[in-house]
């Protein structure tokens, strides 16, 4: 069976979690989660780096996940825990992870940042210890285009020490 | 990518640890990270306005065509579209934007949209305005444009042929700047010569350092006072405005540009004036606040690249002992459709005449034309790491055609420890360095000595092993007076940078730059400079983040491009201190009743140096001056708001000899590098890999790694894989990060670091502007590839970018890259 | 990119050609056509949908006649717009006999522009060739279909 032009899906109302806050909105079909983090939540965190899904900078974590929310429409995120960078400090205090960053220089521009910060908060979670090359298969689809992913390494890898 | 990577060693210190007296050296924890790390960074994508419009911009498929006609009125018709902007309307209400060079490239007329004419793929053509981004890219596709296609010019060496497309008629050629340099005698250092080395051509690819956040402005236009303020990620404001101001008839007032963080600029981010100019156009017509956020794909089609430069008929006479004599080439550059920053690349190379070498007889001819691919805007390294790349290949392809020891021959040449200042052929002055040193330091990290072992063990495996070293100079701090050179008739020269520094009433120290950061730490390094000098803690100090008009604290050439921050920012910032302290010390030495040089500032405090106990807080002298100040002489000249315009000390360039110094730092850096190539399949690995860096005193040593870091990356990726080819028909064929692959953390080689401190006799900290210098990792990748297939017919690499297949065409006929090799022997 | 090729048909050359004039016949050899309408002897449109990926890429081509030499020769200019996609194909045919049927000649110019050039290049090709291998095949039909009428 078509579906007719008049029967069409074009929005919908839906309910995330998103880091511990409960919100309900009604979204366009066709509209990505990184934006409706972005714009109709206000999360500007999350950033936008590229249109192919291929830069990470967009990355936060669904269920526990990471996932490139550019990736991802809005309405496939509903009844889902999101999380974002926004959600990983308490207050004022930085997470480890933060502070380790700091230390160790492993931002410049700060633009890759967010994303980097969600893939190894999930990567420590799963694995607390992990090796080098288990920190560099993790951040992979974390493009950054100012640190040579150098510093960003030890940074998460002094944490997981 | 093999399993293990092994974290890269602590950097090597060269020196001895330098006595630490005060905050400049050490590695402050960087004020910038706390927002960022929280995702409470402000990108001006970030931004938002109640009511803004979203716009998106008509493309052009074709390369070159005539526009015919621009039809929005079904895009008009749209529900939540509030309107539009075509090229026949720039047309009427600017002027075309002001070009640096002289006819036939002064004729070349560019607007904000393609006029007539669409002159590369992805030219903006037309704008929609529309409630939201969705429907802004609803309503452009039902833009209706009229092409009739031209044929297109993709090849840069063919431009100046007959019967070439021409894309801007008013020029009548495609020949933006050309001309002639001549130093030295080349003609007698042939003569002189036992071996002349010909090689036929050279191209370095093109390709753009892509930061991560994409170019954009929110524009908001005020109708009551004619005024508009974009909130932008513009990398130089100063020239943003001369360009735009004068196109848009208003002065330059007019124009605010507000910035905070940005992500990455990498000289990406200058030539953004075409598209501000139209969202301006659009937010007055509208009277609307408008947001333009480009796409991954039209930053790579349609935004900037680096240069892309061909180098033929290359002469170098050699003596038998491997001293060279000099060089001559005919360099033909393409700068895309538009010139825009160009033709400036046609002499900034000059800042590098010779590279690293002492070599004094020195001919090239410069040509510069317009393709039909993307313009192209300053990328880092700026046409000095073209030319460097040059001279290095020339290096070792002549080491390698007269059986030479590539480090033997470098050192042979190299400009000497002793000889700084060292004088170029140009009249550019070296300030300071030691390049051999700095090459000896590379060869050690990366286990040199055992090389041959590795190359059989490498050999037992089946691979290939090659050695190659990159030599560079990253030129810092411009004197805009060599665009003089282009075109005798630019009013432009010597450099700039503003800084200012207060002490506010409730004793808060508050500094706002002229510079316009992304992410090279400002904030922090200035807080380290005026900490020093006022005897406090950079926690005392509150830089303002970003960048704002408002502010007044810019000037002409204020921006962050052209390795200069810590010459020029931090020379303004230290010159504005300089002049706080001064007021500062006069006004407790009129408080306390002595004179200003009984007065010092320590411990955020203006004590007198015979008894501290007599103190006064800052806090106390930001009062009286502000709020408490009856009594005080009339004649007291204090404001404890202090502005500082440096300025470095140039003249102005004798245009007739193309001679005078162009920049005044010159840090630099040598790479090796150690790759293992498949000869079956031309795919290779980097497998080790040493970065040297020089650039004078260090202020925060951990930024100038981080930017070492991040720069080596790069021109990795700018080796192996990021390139922009385009096919017959202007397509380019790598327009995202789909197929254009930038390096990620499981790319990278071990990366080992050294560093020796060569201090500026010339600046005001001692310090060097750097972070261009990576490039020197374009030609150890090209060198160690060269040095691996030897055993293979001795291919030679002639191309800066060398993907996978291009080593496997290399490996398959090593003689076809030969053809272009003569040599001539007395 | 440039398509070139050469096609055997036992008909003689005045069917060969009259299949190639005649738009309404022309327009069945196209793979994926949905409709046409001719403006005049010398123009017609085509709206195609071209299989390539899901729903498939919807076209409207418009179709020119250029020079032409009665049973020898014949220029054919096509500018086709979809989204994300403009073809422009030029195609010329030379005719001439081969024993009792007739031997077809043909060269086409195809300029493929917008965002699929750019990305799909490495998919481009192969589905020209099929495009082009469905459009031989469909006028072998049709010049069959046209010889079994006049016989």
């Amino acid at each position: 069976m078509e579906a007719s032009a008049a029967t069409a899906v074009r929005s919908k109302t839906i309910t995330v979690e998103v880091n511990g806050v409960e919100y309900e909105r009604e979204v366009e079909a066709r509209r990505l989660l990184i934006h409706f983090l972005r714009d109709d939540l206000d999360l500007t965190g999350s950033h936008i780096g590229c249109d192919t899904g291929n830069c990470g900078a967009c990355s936060v974590l669904y269920d526990g996940l990471v996932v490139k929310s550019c990736m991802m429409l809005a309405v496939q995120a509903d009844g889902a825990k999101v999380e974002t960078v926004e959600g990983l400090a308490d207050g004022n205090e930085l997470t480890d992870l933060q502070r380790s960053f700091t230390a160790h220089h492993a931002l410049q521009c700060g633009y890759c940042t967010p994303g980097m910060l969600m893939s190894a908060t999930a990567l420590l979670r799963e694995k607390p210890h992990p090796t080098e090359d288990e920190i560099r298969k993790a951040i992979q689809g974390n493009l950054c285009r100012c640190t040579g992913y150098v510093n960003i390494v030890e940074a998460i890898r002094a944490v997981s020490q | 990518m093999t399993e293990t990577t092994v974290a890269p060693p602590k950097p090597v210190v060269a020196e001895p640890d330098k006595p630490q007296k005060g905050w400049a050296g050490q590695n402050v924890p960087r004020k910038e990270d706390k927002r960022l790390l929280q995702g409470a960074g402000v990108f001006f994508d970030d931004v938002k306005r109640h009511g803004m419009g979203y716009v998106h911009f008509v493309r052009s498929p074709y390369a070159h065509a005539r526009i015919r006609s621009v039809d929005v009125s079904k895009a008009l018709e749209l529900d939540g579209v509030y309107g539009t902007l075509t090229g026949d309307e720039v047309a009427i209400l600017t002027d075309p934007f002001f070009e640096l060079s002289v006819p036939p490239g002064a004729d070349m007329k560019d607007y904000a949209l393609a006029v007539g004419k669409a002159r590369f793929v992805g030219e903006p053509v037309a704008a929609v305005v529309a409630a939201t981004r969705d429907l802004a890219r609803d309503a452009a596709e039902l833009v209706e444009v009229d092409y009739d296609p031209l044929p297109p010019l993709v090849d840069a060496r063919v431009a100046e042929d007959g019967g070439a497309p021409i894309l801007h008629e008013e020029a009548g050629s495609n020949v933006v700047w050309e001309g002639t340099f001549d130093w030295g005698d080349f003609e007698g250092a042939v003569a002189e010569a036992d071996h002349v080395v010909k090689i036929k051509e050279l191209h370095f690819d093109r390709f753009s350092s892509t930061p991560l956040e994409c170019s954009g402005c929110l524009v908001e236009y005020n109708r009551g006072t004619g005024q508009w303020t974009m909130y932008c990620n513009h990398q130089m404001p100063g020239v943003g405005a001369i360009w735009m101001a004068p196109a848009m008839r208003v002065g330059i007032d007019k124009l605010r540009f507000v910035t905070q963080d940005i992500g990455g600029g990498f000289g990406n981010k200058i030539c953004l004036h075409p598209y501000f100019v139209a969202c301006c156009l659009l937010a007055r017509k509208l009277n609307r606040a408008v947001q333009w956020t480009e796409w991954r794909t039209d930053q790579h089609t349609a935004n900037a690249h680096g240069n892309e430069r061909w180098f033929q008929e290359i002469e170098v006479p050699v003596n038998a002992d491997g001293t060279m004599l000099g060089f001559k080439v005919k360099a033909v550059d393409d700068c895309g459709a538009f010139p825009r920053y160009e033709p400036l690349g046609c002499i900034i190379w000059a800042q590098v005449t010779p590279g690293c070498y002492r070599w004094r007889n020195i001919r090239v001819d410069f040509t510069q034309v317009v393709t039909n691919k993307s313009p192209v805007s300053p990328n880092r390294g700026y046409s000095r790491m073209q030319h460097l790349w040059l001279t290095e290949r020339i290096i070792d392809i002549v080491a390698a055609e007269l059986g030479l020891d590539p480090v033997q021959v470098r050192k042979q040449n190299y400009v000497k420890h002793e000889e700084f200042p060292y004088e170029t052929p140009n009249g550019c002055i070296y300030d300071s360095g030691d390049y051999a040193r700095c090459l000896d330091i590379a060869l050690d990290l990366i286990g040199y000595p055992s090389l041959e072992e590795k190359r059989v063990d490498a050999e037992s495996r089946g691979k290939l092993l090659g050695v190659g070293i990159g030599s560079t100079l990253d030129s810092g701090t411009n004197n805009f007076g060599q665009s003089m050179i282009l075109n005798p008739e630019l009013q432009f020269s010597g450099n700039n940078e503003v800084a200012t520094v207060k002490l506010d009433i409730f004793g808060e120290i508050v500094v706002t730059l002229g510079t316009v950061p992304q992410g090279q730490g400002h904030e922090t390094t200035a807080a380290q400079v005026v900490a020093d000098i006022l005897g406090c803690s950079p926690d005392d100090v509150h830089v303002r983040a970003g960048h704002d008009t408002y502010w007044n604290s810019h000037a002409g050439f204020s921006g962050t491009y052209a390795s200069q921050f810590a010459v020029t920012g931090l020379g303004a910032v230290k010159g504005a201190t300089d002049m706080l302290a001064g007021e500062m010390k006069k006004l407790a030495s009129v408080v306390l009743g002595c004179t200003p040089d009984d007065i010092e500032l320590a411990g955020g405090m203006a004590r007198m140096k015979a008894n501290p106990e007599v103190a006064l807080p800052f806090m106390a002298l930001g009062a009286i001056l502000n709020a408490n100040n009856a009594g005080l002489p009339q004649d007291l000249d204090v404001t404890l708001n202090c502005r500082y315009v440096y300025r470095p000390p140039f003249e102005k360039p004798d245009l007739e000899r193309k001679y005078g110094n162009l920049t005044l730092t010159y840090a630099s850096q040598v790479h090796a590098c150690v790759v293992e190539v498949d000869p079956d399949t031309g795919v290779y690995e980097l497998v080790d890999y040493a970065a040297v860096d020089d650039c004078g005193n260090r202020i925060h040593p951990q930024i100038v790694e981080g930017q070492v870091h991040g720069a080596t990356a790069q021109a990795i990726g700018a080796a192996t894989h990021e390139t922009f080819p385009y096919d017959e028909d202007g397509n380019l064929l790598t327009p995202n990060f789909y197929d254009y692959h930038v390096p990620h953390a499981l790319d990278m080689p071990p990366l080992k670091t050294g560093f020796i401190e060569s201090e500026s006799p010339f600046t005001p900290l001692g310090a060097k502007g750097m972070g261009e210098g990576g490039g020197a990792g374009i030609h150890a990748v090209c060198a160690a590839l060269q040095d691996a297939l030897r055993t293979r017919g001795s291919p030679i690499v002639t191309d800066s970018c060398n993907p996978y297949h291009r080593v496997w065409s290399l490996l398959q006929d090593p003689a076809a890259s030969r053809a272009g090799i003569e040599i001539s022997s007395r | 990119m440039r398509v070139e090729g050469e096609r055997e048909f036992a008909a003689p050359r005045q069917t060969v050609w009259e299949v190639l004039n005649d738009p309404s016949r022309l327009a069945k050899t196209m793979p994926g056509v949905q409709s046409f309408d001719v403006q005049d002897e010398r123009h017609w449109r085509a709206n195609l949908k071209i299989p390539l990926g899901p729903g498939g890429l919807k076209m409207s081509v418009d179709f020119e006649k250029g020079e032409e030499r009665e049973l020898e020769y014949a220029e054919l200019h096509a500018k086709g717009n979809g989204v994300g996609a403009i073809m422009n194909m030029d195609t010329a045919f030379h005719l001439s006999d081969a024993g009792s049927g007739t031997r077809m000649k043909w060269e086409a110019d195809v300029h493929i522009l917008g965002p699929i050039a750019s990305m799909g290049q490495r998919v481009i090709q192969p589905i020209v060739n099929q495009q082009v291998s469905s459009v031989l095949a469909a006028l072998d039909a049709q010049v069959q279909e046209a010889s079994a009428a006049e016989a």
